[in-house]
């Protein structure tokens, strides 16, 4: 793994893909994401989706994209060339889900921040958080919110929240853990069918879901047939910051060099979020 | 030596009590706890508990009709998702109807009826009785009274009609309905007669697009060719998309190549497409026989030889070795389709401007063909055993100063028209706006009464056929919550005024229901044995043929589901009349005045940008406030994008206020400087404004729209601005 720093080699390819989990029989799974920008329109879909899905409050008054909290949130960036030569994209970015040296796991004094062995995911433990905000300064990402506000919905409102997820306090961060609660339902489903496997299509996130271009493709790195497996090992497949060796579990896709170069040093160079 | 404790000693002892206190657990778990307690108020609100179940609607908050499943924890919906299959969305929703059921408690939803003072804009409460007896007065005295339908064709709408025939000056009137493609230069240019066309966009081959937000992500088109680009996946024809535009929009990004031309040239670059297919004989074959004005004087040639690709280039800013290439493959990679302007703004081409638009279709033979622009049948009305009804015409038909009363549906669906258009319409002095809606959107901004209805969600509605969409559809909405005591449904209000006002057609309009009303239509669809409907709760399709009676047809739509028209077969024998029955001077002498404009390098044009259905238009759900303003995903209404160049020519800093400032009026924006902006173009998104979940006219009484020119066609146009700093 240590070797794997600064290359292009998927996140679990040195993973055993068909080791099972000691506990309970099930497959060991590492969750991803292959998001092809070429089809993302910028359309927000999935920043929305995402929010109602996980009871993510609207606005604060006062609140911007500094302060404010979107799980997913889509980013312009153009390729830097004036008119008439210009050409932009669109780049939607949650958390990456380190599967190497996971920056805000090892930094977290609480061990607020954890990965879940059998599925890959990052998960955040919101009562364990102390606020400190170490996580997001470690995250190369920019992919983790702090609570600066009271969760509050407009009057009444409060009565269309998703029952399956718990509403974070203000003074902690949260982050896309993959919509984990729809794992668990995955798996309550399994298991009342007496099955050990979930079937992968009981398990999308609030984004892939929402998607208008279908552009997110998410599924089990590992499962070496699923499609987002093979769209990860495609030519045109690529992560933020390889080179930080952070192996993210989040890739992009693009047929454009340009947008594929922008990738390898964007968030650095502060190419993204130029509206 | 002495036993005493000396200051040492002290030391010592504080510093190895820290340093003890520091490894014991006690200070980790005081701060452990303590951070659990400051973070666990009782006012961090807790979600609904109950039996979680699915219902399937359809979503009305813009003309896209798409399919809504809907979990539920018992009653209260808690989460939406598109229906997979369901032929207007195939699965998938935008952001804007992710959040519907969030609509009911939008802070701004108007509680009661209220009336707007005319000057101060001020809102006052008023009781129910008291505002229609009041609006029941207003129309008895008026000598025009006309009903404003944002979204025509629903059963509803034929109650509007309805009553309006028993007043002596009624008038039923709707927006224009451009989507890419606008009936009217058809049928002015060929001997087709449809009242609606659609685009074939699942076996088009091409697409030029002549500022239609084609790709742009909401609303209805969008996701039309988002399936169309889907089902061609792996296809070895894939649809070949040309975006022509001023901006750097989303479906200019998108498409697979922008030609910018300079603002308000589109229609000569038309031209230089047409000069190039009539030179190069690449004009379909068979127009030859029946045809006029294409040949000789006074004709399309004459007008096309005056712009010699040469001239083209100059005035639209594109090479001419380019024109000449796209012009090839449009007319070598059919069938194509030509499709300009188009919802949410309504332009911004004028009707000269829209006859080159058909004229270039018809070269291409994309009238009529599979793949084409086609005409779409029209849906059957809910009964033709009700009473007489007034026809319906267009908002720019509407002679100008002669509506007194003006009823406004639907300000809240989605269709965004500058205020300037329908004020023309009215009488100079004290006319009287009334307003259905549950939310201050749209023209609704403008209402001195607003009579609260129910929200989506909370009413049974109808929706038609999708601007843009080749066949006939037909869904179904269906209440899934209780509307608040206040709200009441637009056919109970029409049904009060007609008894207030005597209407001789109150016992027909008192007679019937709206679930009925939308029964009878079903009904009828039923009768005419074609098409089929795709049933949600089964996920699968069946023909009308095969069922045994209208009940289940019912059935089906109330449960989401989605009738379709049988696709209409290849339109042949149709003769044309290029440049239409236009006065062939006018085309003329507005395709020169559009070159003449164009030529002045120091010429700063406004281009306000829309974007599709309610986002333009209608007030967003607050969840939008992830879009507008914790990312700058989307501009709000109150940044004007600029080239840094014309920026700095204008003494203007990015990042401060601008003043923009048209012969119509003028507004402060933000500057924001934007080297992918065209120099000399002002582009202002229609919209919310930062910060709120709010348009910019409920808040200044005017957006963007309405400083442009507006002209007599009913479209605004791009504008001349004078930009100076604050």
């Amino acid at each position: 793994m240590e070797n794997n720093i600064g290359t292009t080699e998927p996140a679990v390819e040195n993973e055993n893909a068909s080791h099972k989990s000691e506990s309970s029989g099930a497959r060991k799974a590492r969750y991803g994401m292959v998001i092809d920008v070429d089809s993302c329109t910028g359309c927000g879909a999935c920043m929305v989706g995402c929010a109602i899905e996980n009871n993510v409050p609207p606005a604060a008054r006062g609140a911007d994209e500094r302060t404010g909290i979107t799980p997913i949130r889509v980013y312009k960036a153009d390729n830097g060339r004036p008119f008439p030569e210009s050409n932009s994209v669109y780049f939607p970015i949650s958390c990456q889900q380190c599967e190497h040296h996971t920056p805000c796991v090892s930094v977290c004094p609480q061990n607020a921040v954890e990965v879940d062995p059998q599925t890959g995911i990052v998960g955040q433990i919101p009562v364990r958080c102390l606020g400190c905000r170490y996580c997001m300064t470690a995250c190369p990402y920019h992919a983790r919110y702090f609570n600066w506000w009271d969760p509050t919905w407009p009057a009444g409102m409060e009565k269309t929240l998703n029952p399956d997820v718990s509403p974070r306090m203000r003074g902690v961060v949260e982050k896309c853990n993959f919509c984990f609660h729809r794992l668990q339902a995955a798996r309550e489903k399994a298991a009342a069918a007496g099955k050990t496997e979930i079937d992968p299509g009981d398990y999308i996130p609030a984004c892939a879901e929402s998607c208008p271009t279908s552009a997110i493709t998410f599924g089990d790195l590992l499962d070496e047939e699923s499609a987002v497996a093979k769209l990860a090992k495609s030519k045109n497949s690529f992560r933020l910051l390889e080179s930080l060796g952070t192996q993210p579990k989040v890739y992009y896709h693009s047929e454009r060099e340009w947008v594929r170069k922008l990738a390898e040093s964007g968030i650095a160079e502060g190419e993204f979020g130029n509206g | 030596m002495g036993s005493g404790i000396n200051r040492r000693d002290w030391l010592k002892l504080i510093g190895g009590s820290a340093v003890g206190l520091m490894l014991s657990p006690i200070p980790w778990k005081v701060l452990d706890e303590s951070a659990k307690w400051t973070q666990n108020w009782n006012w961090t609100p807790v979600p609904p508990k109950g039996r979680v179940n699915y219902r399937l609607t359809t979503c009305t908050l813009c003309p896209q009709a798409c399919g809504v499943r809907v979990r539920c924890v018992e009653n209260q919906p808690v989460g939406l998702s598109g229906i997979p299959g369901h032929p207007l969305n195939n699965g998938k929703l935008c952001a804007i109807g992710l959040g519907g059921h969030l609509m009911s408690y939008h802070p701004s939803r108007i509680a009661g009826p209220v009336t707007i003072d005319a000057k101060t804009r001020v809102p006052a409460p008023i009781p129910l009785e008291d505002a229609i007896s009041r609006i029941s007065g207003h129309v008895l005295a008026a000598s025009g009274v006309a009903v404003l339908d944002m979204q025509p064709g629903r059963s509803i709408s034929y109650i509007y009609k309805e009553f309006l025939a028993g007043l002596k000056h009624g008038t039923y009137t709707f927006p224009n309905q451009t989507d890419g493609i606008n009936a009217g230069p058809v049928n002015r240019t060929t001997t087709s007669r449809f009242k609606s066309y659609g685009i074939d966009i699942d076996r088009t081959r091409t697409i030029i697009s002549f500022r239609t937000p084609l790709l742009d992500g909401w609303g209805t088109l969008a996701q039309s060719a988002e399936i169309g680009r889907r089902n061609k996946k792996g296809s070895k024809a894939p649809t070949k998309v040309y975006q022509v535009e001023s901006v750097s929009s989303r479906s200019a990004g998108l498409a697979d190549e922008w030609i910018p031309v300079r603002p308000g040239t589109e229609a000569i670059f038309a031209l230089g497409l047409a000069h190039v297919i009539l030179e190069e004989n690449l004009f379909d074959r068979t127009i030859k026989g029946g045809s006029e004005n294409l040949w000789g004087e006074r004709s399309l040639s004459e007008l096309a030889g005056k712009y010699p690709l040469s001239r083209v280039s100059t005035i639209t800013g594109v090479p001419d070795d380019k024109i000449a290439v796209l012009a090839r493959e449009l007319a070598n990679n059919r069938p194509t389709a030509v499709i300009f302007g188009g919802d949410p703004v309504g332009g911004p081409f004028g009707d000269a401007e829209e006859i080159i638009f058909a004229d270039l279709n018809i070269l291409l033979g994309a009238i009529g063909p599979n793949g084409t622009i086609v005409p779409r049948p029209d849906l059957p009305s809910p009964g033709d055993h009700r009473q007489p009804r007034v026809d319906g015409i267009q908002l720019s038909e509407v002679p100008d100063h002669s509506i007194e009363v003006l009823l406004i549906d639907g300000a809240d669906s989605g269709t965004t028209i500058p205020w300037q258009l329908v004020s023309r319409k009215l009488v100079p002095v004290n006319p009287r706006i009334v307003s259905l809606s549950y939310l201050p959107a749209g023209v609704a901004c403008h209402a001195d009464y607003v009579i609260p209805s129910p929200a989506y969600m909370e009413m049974y509605s109808d929706m038609p056929t999708p601007a843009g969409f080749s066949r006939a559809s037909y869904n179904v909405s269906v209440p899934l919550m209780e509307p608040p005591a206040s709200a009441i449904e637009p056919l109970e209000f029409l049904k009060r005024l007609a008894i207030s006002t005597g209407s001789p057609n109150k016992a027909s309009i008192c007679s019937i229901t709206m679930r009925e009303l939308i029964r009878n239509r079903i009904a009828k669809i039923f009768e005419l044995h074609e098409g089929e409907v795709f049933d949600a709760d089964a996920g699968e399709t069946k023909s009308i043929g095969s069922m045994a009676s209208s009940r289940e047809l019912v059935r089906i739509l109330e449960r989401g589901g989605c009738w379709t028209g049988n696709a209409r077969s290849r339109v042949a024998g149709l003769t044309y009349k290029f440049l239409g029955n236009s006065d062939y001077q006018h085309v003329f002498s507005a395709m020169e005045k559009l070159a003449d404009i164009s030529g002045s390098a120091s010429d700063i044009r406004l281009l306000p940008h829309g974007t599709r259905g309610a986002g333009s238009s209608g007030v967003n759900h607050p969840m939008m406030s992830k879009i507008y303003q914790e990312s700058n995903l989307r501009l709000p209404s109150d940044v004007a994008s600029i080239s840094p160049s014309t920026g700095k020519m204008n003494g203007l800093s990015d990042g401060k206020p601008v003043r923009v400032k048209t012969d119509f009026g003028q507004t402060i924006l933000k500057a924001r400087f934007d080297q992918s902006i065209m120099d000399g173009v002002v582009q202002v998104q229609v919209g919310e404004e930062t910060g709120t979940t709010a348009r910019r006219e409920s808040l200044q009484g005017s957006n963007t729209l309405d400083i442009c020119r507006i002209e007599s066609d009913s479209t605004w146009k791009t504008t001349s601005v004078q930009l100076s700093p604050l």
